[in-house]
């Protein structure tokens, strides 16, 4: 069984490290596709841009969302992939920095699946992304 | 005694020309002695109280010499029934005595005088109207005499004529006086009182009309009422509202003063009506309102003004929110990027290069770490302090004590080691914020738990008291306490009492706190003593 992709949307090349450092850390060696804005991680989900061709009905195992992007911010892309056939069950964990009330109740509003704050203390970070890991890479069923 | 009755007539002109009571009795009694030949006449009413009869200071007198018998007359009272007067009084009938000089002073107690003054001959009539005794009329005469009728008839209808007379006299008094009290009252009114004609005419005015309109009371007399108004139709259609209704209320109208000057006013009017009922015309009166309509004009000017000052602060305040709700979420994810770069690299370093740093190279790293970490907890708590004045207050009943017990469940499962006594009062109900409230108890029950942690045995409490007939709480520990020298720094941001080696804190916790008991409209305040504990006392 071919591993899904993670699409990992996130314009800050350290916190981009990080992530993958985590990831790797944690034995997750699923495909890690970054995208530095919305509007890359739009391409890459409908294939279109830089992505055209790319197969739109393979969706990844779950995004994880930074919300604070340039161009297309990171609420506007929830709310467009939720719009779309294709990816409207797409398993979508926002991996922020604040923990304003706006945004959390925006993202759970627009459709978020689970909403987690990048600590500061990297261990915890990486602890978190072991459990991310776990949860939507082993034990969640996806839908079919 | 012969045909005086064409004398009547005189008499009768002469007594109705008199100014008064008494002058009408001295008239009668002068124009009847000497017509008929009495030497001495007077008059006797009855007293204030009505016990007595008593003479009136009227009377005639044919020669100088009989002031004597005048004044000692004056000095008499007679109870009714007794004396002459007194008998005539309840017989309504005169009496004839031929020669009072022979009869006793029981039937006439001024016999004595009499006989003195040489009287002999005496009359008495009693002055009638309407059924009752105006007066009881005493003549006498030095020469004794015989009844006789002719006379008697004579002085009897000059009597009823003098009645009549009194009588018509003292109802115009009567008439004279309610007037002059009505008058009295309608001048004294300080509203404007106008009567109107059913023809719209004034009929009458009292001063506070001349002031009101400028005009005097001559010159509107006869005018049209109306003309005084800036609309003439409104007032017009305000006097046949009182013809046809009987009446108008607070009816408003604007009088043209002479000088131009307008002047707000509601009018009050009835009809009246003359004796038998007919409507006579419209008493009006006016009551100057400009005075409250200025007041009223101000208070809408300053309302508005209010309202305008308030509307510019709300849109101020609500800029300045905007901004503040930008930079914070700015903060929020801005601020923390950077330090989880250096702390997640620092964190690479120790691990992939862990082999060619000593301890003190790792302890570097360490420190960085740390002072990252440190860092992110200040920019949480600045945040959290900024929250608790951006949020929206929504109160509701809030349980404080089940809060206070829920705290400190969760602190006991962060060290489940501590051996610490809570001690909760149950029960404790405010009206607040209950995300705000929670916030409040986090951090007092919190700062309690932190600062008991070098005590074997903790206390803390949470409880109720009044102070000052204030309902209050308060957090109560045992811990290390504080010196109530720095009291005044305990409420500020990032003023700490306490080394953060002992006692790890950013010192935003206790301005979180006073700011949302402020947001409450309360107060809080502490009290301590090194190493006895602290108590933080507050009301909502």
């Amino acid at each position: 069984m071919i591993k899904r992709n993670i699409l990992l949307v996130e314009d800050n090349p350290d916190d981009v490290a990080l992530t993958l450092r985590a990831l790797d850390k944690n034995n997750i060696a699923n495909e890690v596709i970054v995208a530095k804005d919305g509007v890359e991680a739009l391409d890459y989900l409908f294939g279109e841009g830089a992505y055209a061709g790319r197969d739109a009905t393979s969706i990844p195992a779950v995004i994880l969302l930074d919300l604070k992007l340039p161009r297309i911010d990171g609420l506007e892309v929830l709310e467009r992939l939720r719009k779309d056939e294709r990816t409207k069950f797409a398993p979508v964990v926002v991996l922020t920095s604040s923990k304003e009330e706006q945004d959390l109740v925006m993202s759970y509003k627009l459709g978020a699946n689970s909403y987690i704050r990048k600590p500061v203390d990297f261990i915890r970070f990486s602890e978190a992304v072991r459990q991310l890991g776990l949860y939507w890479l082993v034990l969640n069923e996806p839908v079919p | 005694m012969k045909d005086e009755a064409y004398l009547l007539p005189k008499i009768t002109l002469e007594i109705s020309e008199a100014k008064d009571f008494q002058s009408a009795i001295e008239v009668a009694l002068k124009n009847i002695c000497e017509i008929t030949g009495w030497n001495y006449g007077d008059a006797w009413i009855r007293s204030k109280d009505g016990a007595v009869l008593e003479s009136i200071p009227a009377g005639y007198r044919s020669s100088g010499s009989l002031v004597k018998f005048k004044e000692l007359s004056e000095k008499f009272t007679f109870p009714l029934g007794t004396g002459m007067p007194g008998r005539i009084w309840l017989s309504k009938k005169y009496e004839w005595v031929p020669d009072v000089s022979i009869v006793s002073e029981i039937d006439f107690p001024r016999a004595q005088f009499a006989r003195d003054a040489g009287f002999r001959a005496c009359l008495g009539i009693p002055i009638i109207a309407g059924g009752e005794v105006l007066a009881v009329l005493v003549f006498l005469m030095f020469e004794s005499r015989e009844e006789e009728m002719q006379l008697v008839d004579f002085i009897s209808v000059a009597a009823a004529q003098l009645g009549s007379v009194i009588r018509r006299k003292q109802a115009e008094e009567q008439r004279h006086v309610a007037s002059l009290y009505a008058r009295n009252l309608i001048e004294a009114s300080l509203d404007p009182l106008v009567t109107i004609s059913s023809e719209g005419k004034i009929m009458d005015v009292n001063k506070a009309t001349e002031i009101i309109t400028g005009v005097s009371r001559l010159r509107l007399i006869g005018t049209d009422f109306s003309d005084y108004f800036t609309e003439p139709q409104n007032a017009r259609r305000g006097y046949q509202q009182v013809f046809s209704d009987g009446y108008v209320r607070d009816y408003p109208l604007r009088i043209r003063n002479i000088s131009g000057n307008i002047i707000d006013v509601l009018y009050n009017a009835t009809v009246y009506r003359d004796e038998n009922g007919q409507i006579m015309g419209v008493f009006a009166a006016a009551r100057d309102i400009s005075k409250i309509k200025q007041a009223e004009e101000e208070i809408k000017k300053l309302n508005a003004q209010l309202e305008q000052r308030v509307t510019e602060r709300t849109t101020q305040l609500e800029a300045a929110n905007k901004e503040l709700e930008a930079f914070s979420y700015s903060v929020s994810h801005d601020l923390r990027a950077p330090l989880r770069s250096i702390d997640g690299f620092s964190q690479a370093l120790l691990e992939d290069y862990g082999g060619v740093l000593d301890i003190q190279g790792k302890d570097y790293l360490a420190r960085v770490r740390s002072a990252s970490q440190r860092m992110a907890q200040l920019i949480d708590d600045m945040l959290v302090l900024s929250r608790v004045t951006r949020r929206e207050m929504k109160r509701s009943a809030v349980n404080l004590s089940a809060l206070a017990n829920m705290i400190a469940a969760e602190l006991m499962k962060t060290q489940p080691q501590r051996l610490v006594e809570f001690n909760i009062a149950p029960g404790l109900v405010v009206n607040g914020d209950t995300e705000l409230l929670r916030a409040m108890l986090e951090n007092l029950l919190g700062n309690a738990w932190k600062f008991t942690s070098t005590k074997q045995s903790a206390k803390i409490e949470f409880g109720f008291m009044e102070i000052e007939g204030i309902p209050s709480y308060f957090v109560r520990d045992n811990g290390v306490g504080f010196d109530m020298a720095y009291t005044s720094k305990l409420f500020q941001a990032f003023q700490r009492l306490h080394l953060q080696t002992e006692f790890p804190g950013t010192g935003i916790g206790l301005a979180t706190v006073k700011r949302i008991i402020n947001r409450h409209g309360g107060s809080i305040w502490a009290e301590s003593e090194v190493g006895k504990g602290a108590t933080f006392y507050f009301n909502l």
